[in-house]
């Protein structure tokens, strides 16, 4: 970078924003962080550059919604391997939550004047009992971050409130999964909050 | 009914995954470094949403009396946690609980007071609070049975309050803590051997609703 052209106060502004650029991207690298950095602060921009209509937010939530559904319901169905007693029952859990989400939001959909969006393929790595719950962890933490970064652009009171009813589940359903595994429960004092392009991200190993 | 058995879940352990959880307190740890530098975390990101020109002065006003209603809250869970921590005969994995929700109420007192102050409002101070012994922590059960109470009745407090909010900034910050307190209370309901998400909907509780939970607590 040639920096000759710069004033000093210009080459410091530059590094900070450098360095908090850094931090963003290893905090969700992390799945976490502290509230400022990943939730307001890169939300707000974006909900300038990207309003989002309530129907698109719902159908997206839909997705994942879908995604995680068909997942629990190949975990309980032993596509991942035979799970003991307490992660069978997780799974179990688990799916018929995920399952009322997809039920919620599809007629929630129509409701608001939208077409709901097909479940998309899916696919899964090879996994075990152990990799399924981290997996797990890695999929619910997204779906709070995912609800989390949506709720502030969202218009509808109704829509609002179904998201919150949903998106405290879907924490609770990720201290379940660490509490499974075996983790610290709740590892963050403040949840972060994803961006659609970073939730599909992390979504996208995942769609076949 | 199916009766549900919870016991299959394992005591945590610092097993591998607490590596990620490590690195994930450093990178926070950095970022509070940071926010420092940048002139504070969440009061930078509220008053950021502050110029949003589409807020008014009204609405700063009715966001900040929300997050006063939370913030008592925030101190009721921060003194209950303390207490237990210092005087409720737990076991170790009951004790780490404490600990570590304690300090997570304690951060977001701390956040809520910055952000009430930057929407123009003058946070409450600490109020008087209540435990009798023997109902909240005389015992490990009646430590988790209290902790559970005040987590859930949190969560639908969070959910209830969240439609009213107007600022951006500050319903994102109601959304990141009502996750949190959403995985506090699936992990004292676990601990406490019960289901930790025990429905696919949370309730969303009138402010009516949470004063008759929390009520008997505040002197």
């Amino acid at each position: 970078m040639d920096t000759g052209t710069e004033t000093a106060a210009d080459a410091v502004e530059t590094s900070l924003a450098q360095t908090r650029r850094a931090f963003l991207h290893k905090a969700a690298l992390l799945g976490g962080g502290a509230l400022a950095a990943s939730g307001a602060g890169v939300f707000v921009s974006d909900v300038l550059a990207h309003p989002a209509s309530d129907i698109e937010i719902m159908n997206f939530a839909l997705t994942l919604e879908y995604l995680e559904t068909d997942f629990y319901d190949r975990a309980r169905r032993g596509e991942f391997g035979r799970l003991n007693e307490g992660v069978q029952l997780f799974a179990e859990v688990l799916y018929a939550h995920e399952q009322a989400h997809v039920d919620a939001l599809r007629a929630m959909i129509p409701a608001a004047g939208g077409r709901a969006v097909a479940a998309p393929a899916t696919k899964f790595p090879n996994l075990n009992q152990r990799s399924f719950i981290t997996t797990a962890i890695a999929l619910e933490q997204t779906g709070v971050s995912a609800y989390g970064g949506a709720f502030p652009l969202l218009k509808s009171d109704d829509v609002k409130r179904a998201a919150l009813s949903i998106h405290s589940v879907e924490a609770r359903h990720a201290s379940y999964a660490r509490l499974v595994a075996g983790t610290l429960p709740a590892n963050v004092a403040f949840f972060p909050a994803l961006n659609k392009q970073q939730v599909l991200e992390r979504a996208k190993p995942f769609l076949a | 009914m199916t009766q549900l058995n919870y016991k299959g879940i394992p005591v945590e352990t610092d097993a591998p995954l607490d590596d990620m959880v490590g690195r994930l307190e450093e990178s926070r740890a950095g970022f509070l470094q940071k926010a420092a530098i940048f002139g504070g975390g969440v009061a930078a990101v509220a008053s950021g949403a502050m110029a949003f020109p589409s807020t008014a002065r009204a609405s700063k006003a009715s966001d900040a009396e929300i997050l006063n209603f939370a913030l008592t809250l925030e101190y009721l869970e921060a003194s209950f946690y303390a207490i237990a921590v210092d005087k409720a005969p737990l076991d170790n994995r009951a004790r780490r609980l404490a600990r570590v929700i304690r300090d997570h109420e304690l951060a977001h007192v701390d956040a809520l007071v910055k952000t009430i102050r930057d929407l123009g409002g003058t946070p409450i101070r600490r109020p008087e609070f209540q435990f009798l012994p023997n109902v909240v922590y005389a015992n490990q059960q009646a430590f988790l049975q209290t902790a559970m109470a005040l987590e859930d009745t949190g969560v639908g407090a969070y959910n209830g309050a969240g439609p009213a909010l107007t600022v951006m900034a500050v319903k994102a910050a109601a959304a990141s803590i009502v996750a949190v307190e959403g995985m506090h209370a699936a992990w004292v309901r676990g601990v406490a051997g019960t289901a930790p998400a025990p429905e696919a909907f949370d309730p969303l509780l009138t402010k009516e609703q949470v004063l008759a939970a929390a009520g008997p607590f505040i002197a």
